[in-house]
């Protein structure tokens, strides 16, 4: 099991799990590697994205570098990402000690990328030039 | 010359000062600390000193012309931003319409296809310098899938024109 904190990172995922407490559906697009359209999506203020079900075959799509394992996710300020269905109504409950959060499982084809880190993150990796 | 005689106007690359009445002034030099302008009566020549250095010596026809370049340049990002964010606002409350089960999922995805776009998968220049125009010019800090969308460009392209840009407000979402 790998989460991943700094960028790059993404996931590829036959289904996956996301938490965030701000939700930024995008508008579709057409996606030519996938040849259908896709649903995009922003994940704002402490988010995560974990795979619940994995791709079959498991051979990454679009991102030779994306995490590909059961459990694999990532964990960040900002994750975007885009999938073949829109998800459904978020499932809003305790997300952390002092905030409420939407949960929502996204099926079908999933692709998220890490797109900011945590702050915290961020300045450690700037401070050692990781 | 009198302040109300001359217009400022700030540009997002430098700052400019659009002469209005140039044969009508009486005095065709003008002070703002360091920075002095004059324009010649006869051939209509405006020039710009900094601390006695020649910094800007254009004719005034020209110099308008090039201010009059940039805020249609502007004005073009600008109104591409807002039809984009319409649209979004417009799929939105779709979106929520679907979510709240006001409409099917068949219903849901036609209307959503008159939404989807193909993105770009090549970035120029030009868009390079509108994305740079839309930060300066709005100061708001758009993430790079809020560039990706408003520009109708492929995420990582949307991401490799915000690290060849060197602004500020967006060194952060790098």
């Amino acid at each position: 099991m790998t989460i991943a904190y700094t960028l790059p990172a993404s996931i590829e995922a036959e289904k996956a799990m996301a938490k965030a407490r701000k939700v930024n559906p995008f508008r579709p697009l057409f996606n030519s590697t996938l040849a259908c359209m896709t649903f995009p999506f922003k994940l704002d203020r402490n988010c995560e994205i974990h795979i619940k079900e994995e791709l079959m075959p498991k051979k990454a799509i679009i991102d030779v570098s994306s995490l590909l394992n059961e459990n694999d996710g990532l964990k960040g300020f900002i994750i975007s990402g885009y999938s073949k269905k829109p998800f459904p109504s978020p499932l809003i409950k305790k997300g952390s000690s002092t905030h409420q959060a939407s949960f929502m499982e996204i099926n079908k084809f999933v692709f998220a990328r890490l797109e900011k880190s945590f702050k915290a993150i961020e300045d450690i990796s700037h401070k050692f030039s990781l | 010359m009198k302040q109300s005689e001359y217009t400022t106007c700030s540009l997002p690359s430098s700052r400019y000062y659009i002469l209005d009445n140039v044969s009508t002034l009486p005095q065709p030099v003008t002070k703002h600390g360091n920075l002095i302008s004059s324009c010649s009566h006869t051939d209509g020549v405006l020039s710009v000193f900094l601390n006695d250095n020649l910094v800007f010596s254009d004719t005034v026809s020209r110099f308008t012309s090039k201010v009059s370049f940039e805020f249609e340049r502007i004005l073009n990002v600008l109104t591409t931003a807002i039809r984009s964010l319409k649209l979004t606002q417009d799929y939105n409350g779709t979106y929520i319409a679907y979510l709240s089960g006001q409409l099917s999922d068949e219903d849901f995805l036609n209307e959503a296809t008159h939404y989807a776009y193909s993105p770009l998968k090549k970035l120029d220049l030009e868009t390079i310098k509108d994305i740079k125009i839309l930060f300066e010019a709005t100061k708001i800090e758009f993430t790079s899938s809020d560039i990706a969308e408003i520009f109708k460009i492929e995420h990582d392209l949307s991401v490799d024109a915000i690290r060849q840009l060197d602004i500020p407000s967006i060194r952060e979402i790098k």
